[in-house]
Parts: C-alpha cells; structure tokens; sequence
C-alpha cells in the first residue's frame, strides 16, 4: 500500500473516530482513548490528500477530548465528595 | 504548460506538469485543490486542470476558444455525515424525549439508574448535534462542491441542539 493511501486511511479513521467520539466523551472510559487515537490519526493524516477529514477529525477529536476531560473531572469530583448520583442511589 | 495551484489563500505556481505531479505525490497539493491554467475562465480542481491538460498533449489541432468549465454538482463526504447525523438525530430525540417523559410521569427519580442513563444518551446526542454541526461547518468551506446539504445538515443539527436545550431549560425552570 502506498504511503499516500495509508495516510489517506487515517483521515478517514480519524474522522470516524472524531464523530464517535463526540458521542463516546458520556463515558470518559470510552471517550478518551477513542479521541485521541482518533487526534493521532488526524495529524498524521493531514498532509493526504483527504486533508478535510483529516482536519474534519482533529477538530472533533479535540472537542471530544476536552468534554471528556470535564466529564471526568467532574465525575471525579462528585465521586470524591460522595454526591455522584450512581452512589447516591445505591 | 504552466498550471497555478490555490492552496490555504495563496496561489502556488506557476508549475510544468511534472512539477505538479511531484508536488502532488510529496503531498505539498492535492487533486482537490483548485487550479488555473491559461484558456481557462474559472479556478476548477487540479485533477480536471490535469485531465484537460493529458487531452491537450494527445490532441494536435489548436485548443479551442476557451469556454467556462463545469464543475461537477455534487456535496462533499463531511456534507454528507453531516445531513447523516442531523436525519439520524429526528427519530433519536423525539425517542429520547418520550422516554423520558414516560419516566418522570411513571414516577422514577433524577436519581434513578433509568434516568441517569437517559440524561446520558441526551449529552451523547448533543455531542453527535455538535459534530454534524462542525463537519457542515467545514463541507461549507471545503471548494469544488455544492453547499446545499452542507447548509441543511448544519441547519438540521443546530435546530436540534437548541431544541433540546431549550427543553432541558424549560423542564428546570419548571422544578
């Protein structure tokens, strides 16, 4: 495979990875290795000649990643301080 | 043969056929950029310039009288996920909204396992809302294609992301 068709590979996998991962952030568990295996994918896949989804997915990845990382942090937060609400309802 | 390539605002050129093709595997261009050459009225994308010009060089009678070039109608892939994401999104929200109304009639508290999973499929909605509406953003600016459903595809997704917003605002000034 050309190194052209590889790159172009991963504009398309980041992209993909980008609009799960704009779903995927709820669980951060989930949502932080899909962004940024997805943000990887995005840059190494910029200079393809898909460079629209590759930019496409760092954007979305990025986005993906900071709610992921409020999630957590807040979840983190919440669990520490005993008011998470599955703790809560247990 | 000299071809002028526009790439990121700046015109690039003017390059020989080889030159392009060099650029092209090097990355520096690619096929969806758009390019000029002489006898040409508009700005098309590189690989028409480059299939008109492959014409030029089997062809020996003289070039004719430069015509405005077509460029094919049709949208981008990004346009495409984006009208995707915003069709998905109608079943899905009107789904979710009936959910959770038959949840909070039926008595489950905010608490409840049901609702809190509920309220999280919502916020994975809204991620998916907010990613059809950067990839219609982009099909938008992406050159070369039609913006009719990149322009519906983000006005779909920005409908829905403010409709449920405006719910979520309602049923807490409500509590």
């Amino acid at each position: 495979m050309s190194e052209e068709a590889n790159e172009s590979r991963k504009a398309t996998a980041s992209l993909v990875l980008g609009i799960i991962g704009m779903i995927a952030w709820v669980i951060p568990l989930f949502g932080a290795p899909i962004n940024i295996t997805g943000l990887v994918m995005g840059i190494k896949g910029l200079k393809s000649p898909k460079r629209a989804s590759a930019v496409a997915g760092v954007v979305l990845c990025i986005i993906g990643l900071i709610f992921t990382v409020i999630n957590a942090v807040i979840g983190a937060y919440l669990g520490a301080t005993g008011q998470h609400p599955l703790l809560r309802s247990r | 043969m000299e071809i002028y390539v526009a790439k990121d605002n700046q015109k690039l050129g003017p390059y020989d056929l080889e030159e392009v093709h060099h650029r092209m595997k090097a990355g520096a261009i690619s096929e969806t950029d758009l390019a000029w050459r002489e006898g040409l009225a508009n700005w098309i994308p590189l690989s028409q310039v480059l299939g008109l010009s492959s014409e030029a060089v089997h062809s020996s009678p003289p070039a004719p009288p430069p015509v405005e070039e077509a460029i094919p109608l049709r949208s981008s892939g990004l346009a495409k996920a984006a009208f995707t994401l915003g069709l998905v999104g109608i079943p899905f929200w009107i789904t979710i909204v009936i959910v959770a109304a038959i949840g909070s009639a039926s008595g489950f508290s905010e608490q409840s396992p049901m609702m809190i999973g509920t309220g999280l499929v919502m916020f994975g909605g809204m991620g998916g809302n907010i990613a059809g509406i950067v990839l219609g953003i982009i099909a938008l600016t992406q050159a070369g294609f039609t913006k009719g459903i990149a322009a519906a595809g983000l006005t779909l997704n920005a409908l829905e992301l403010l409709g449920i917003l405006s719910l979520m605002i309602i049923g807490m000034a409500m509590q």
